[in-house]
């Protein structure tokens, strides 16, 4: 069943096309790769997506309603929520504060500020931050903060989790680490998108991989098949280094 | 709260309430004392706990003040608790309203928008309000009769008491752990479910409602209201040097903000007579240079992360990770 789907994307800035008439769709249960070069439309995806800016044109149905040009916010509450490429914690608060603010805020509703806290410490449990819960942010190291960006996100009890670039500047046991966690969320019933450079990372987990150029779809499918088609090796695979 | 800090509170408050028998000579120092750390505190809900670096609150100040001067000479309601509270609710009115333009604005943005507000609201009391306001004349408040100081002393001392429990309350709150994100954050906040518009035009708002009530009560301490004097960039610095001084984004540091700046004051004037402002300057780089934190900061051993440029701190990250 289809969860997430979008239609004819298109986003502009200025001259530039960023997204040019794209079509994606999410199947319940699945992991969706989203690989291509840099500047390729990936995160720009992520953000029409996730209601950071709206598209130009074109539309995105969650469950069946349209979630177009919604806020960041309404869509975090909604049930999709998303890691930034870049780790953005809330630096004047510990670990446990940083997914107490998230199940607080992302969740429709009002519920018990001790309820939040057991939820948050259970999901610290789940991304092995067990201990770090009152460690300030900056005590951890950069796979910890990617694990915290994880887990944060995960407190907003989503149904569909954008995870952006979550192995960037990791190393391999941490990259390995990293794939397991992503699939014990799977396990949990949630719906992923990965963004990913870590070519690795993208072709063991992901069903399905969507490969992007310059604003388009250029490939859609199985990873084997997918790494196999010429325009791909063209355009992402034989320029890039495979890591 | 740790039992430690409920004793000192408790402590601070028998002393402070007593103060007029003890030191007697020292009443009418400690009003403006407690005027500020009124004032500190509200410019540090907008500053401190959201990130919105203001110049230009003196406004609320000025409105909490005309509103209690205009109110007064009206012959309207000559009760002065009420007339206070309506100091404080115009200046939170007129934040609410302002505020939803004027914080499309962030950062630096916002910091130089903030001293054209207090420019505009200086102008519409000294000029385009003057058949009202009598323009730069200003306004008479009548002192109380028979004078005593004793009732200032203990409203202001009920205002700043009023104020701190509902600052600790606030940042306890809901509402302070979204202003905590949003200070830290505004993207990651928003994408973790805060709308964060209107809860930076709430921040706002109360922070207006908090220095409108100092405003208030200083135009009836003051007993004269004029616009240079309500509508001044020296009270807007005042209000910095006091939070960032004693600790920003904390309770504790605009209390003690407050008193060192007032002691300050009072050091420069008769050194420097009027050029004691020399001396807000100096205390304010000093902290700036030496100890980020405040006094707070150097004696709890942290430095308070109020960072109203997060898109600054993003880029140096980056970097770290890189």
């Amino acid at each position: 069943m289809i969860l997430l789907e979008g239609r004819r994307l298109t986003k502009r800035f200025g001259g530039l096309v960023a997204l040019d008439n794209m079509d994606f769709d999410l199947s319940e249960g699945e992991i969706l790769g989203l690989v291509g070069p840099n500047g390729s439309g990936k995160t720009t995806l992520f953000n029409v997506i996730t209601g950071v800016y709206p598209p130009n044109s074109g539309w995105i149905r969650y469950r069946g309603e349209d979630i177009t040009g919604l806020s960041a916010d309404r869509v975090c509450k909604r049930g999709i929520a998303r890691t930034f490429q870049i780790v953005r914690p809330f630096y004047s608060m510990n670990v446990l504060q940083n997914l107490a603010v998230a199940g607080t805020f992302g969740v429709p509703g009002r519920r018990k500020m001790k309820e939040i806290e057991e939820d948050s410490l259970d999901i610290l449990k789940f991304v092995g931050l067990r201990d770090k819960g009152d460690s300030p942010v900056s005590s951890l190291t950069l796979a910890g903060r990617r694990r915290l960006e994880l887990a944060r996100a995960l407190a907003t009890v989503p149904k569909v989790l954008l995870l952006d670039e979550v192995a960037a500047g990791l190393n391999v046991e941490e990259t390995e680490a990293f794939i397991d966690q992503i699939r014990k969320v799977r396990e949990r019933g949630l719906s992923i998108i990965v963004v990913e450079h870590v070519m690795k990372l993208v072709m063991t987990i992901s069903d399905r991989i969507m490969v992007l150029d310059h604003g388009k779809k250029i490939a859609d499918g199985p990873p084997e098949r997918v790494a196999n088609e010429p325009q791909v090796i063209e355009a992402y695979l034989g320029v890039q280094e495979v890591a | 709260m740790k039992t430690r800090v409920i004793v000192s509170y408790v402590i601070a408050l028998l002393l402070t309430a007593l103060l007029p028998i003890l030191l007697p000579g020292y009443v009418s120092y400690v009003i403006v004392v407690l005027m500020y750390v009124v004032m500190s505190l509200g410019w540090n809900v907008m500053g401190g706990y959201l990130g919105d670096i203001s110049f230009g609150h003196a406004a609320f100040f000025g409105i909490g003040a005309y509103t209690v001067a205009l109110l007064v000479n009206s012959g309207v309601s000559y009760f002065a608790p009420l007339n206070l509270l309506l100091g404080g609710a115009v200046a939170m009115a007129v934040g609410a309203v302002v505020g939803y333009p004027f914080l499309r604005l962030h950062g630096f943005y916002l910091a130089i928008g903030s001293l054209a507000l207090l420019g505009i609201f200086y102008s519409v009391f000294k000029d385009i309000l003057a058949s009202f306001t009598r323009g730069a004349s200003g306004l008479m408040v009548p002192a109380i009769k028979p004078y005593s100081v004793l009732p200032y002393y203990y409203s202001i001392l009920v205002i700043a008491l009023a104020t701190v429990l509902f600052v600790e309350f606030i940042v306890r709150s809901r509402l302070g752990m979204a202003f905590a994100a949003i200070r830290d954050d505004p993207e990651a906040a928003r994408a973790v479910g805060i709308n964060i518009t209107p809860y930076r035009v709430l921040g706002f708002s109360l922070s207006a409602f908090i220095v409108g009530l100092a405003g208030a009560f200083f135009a009836y301490y003051n007993n004269y209201v004029d616009p240079s004097g309500a509508f001044s960039l020296v009270v807007s610095f005042e209000m910095l040097v006091m939070v960032y001084f004693g600790g920003v984004g904390t309770v504790a540091g605009p209390v003690v903000g407050s008193i060192a700046v007032f002691a300050a004051e009072e050091a420069g004037r008769i050194v420097l007579q009027r050029g004691y402002l020399l001396v807000l300057a100096i205390m304010l780089l000093t902290v700036f240079v030496f100890m980020p934190g405040g006094v707070v900061g150097v004696l709890t051993g942290k430095t308070p992360i109020v960072n109203p440029f997060p898109e600054r701190r993003r880029k140096e990250m980056k970097h770290d990770s890189t």
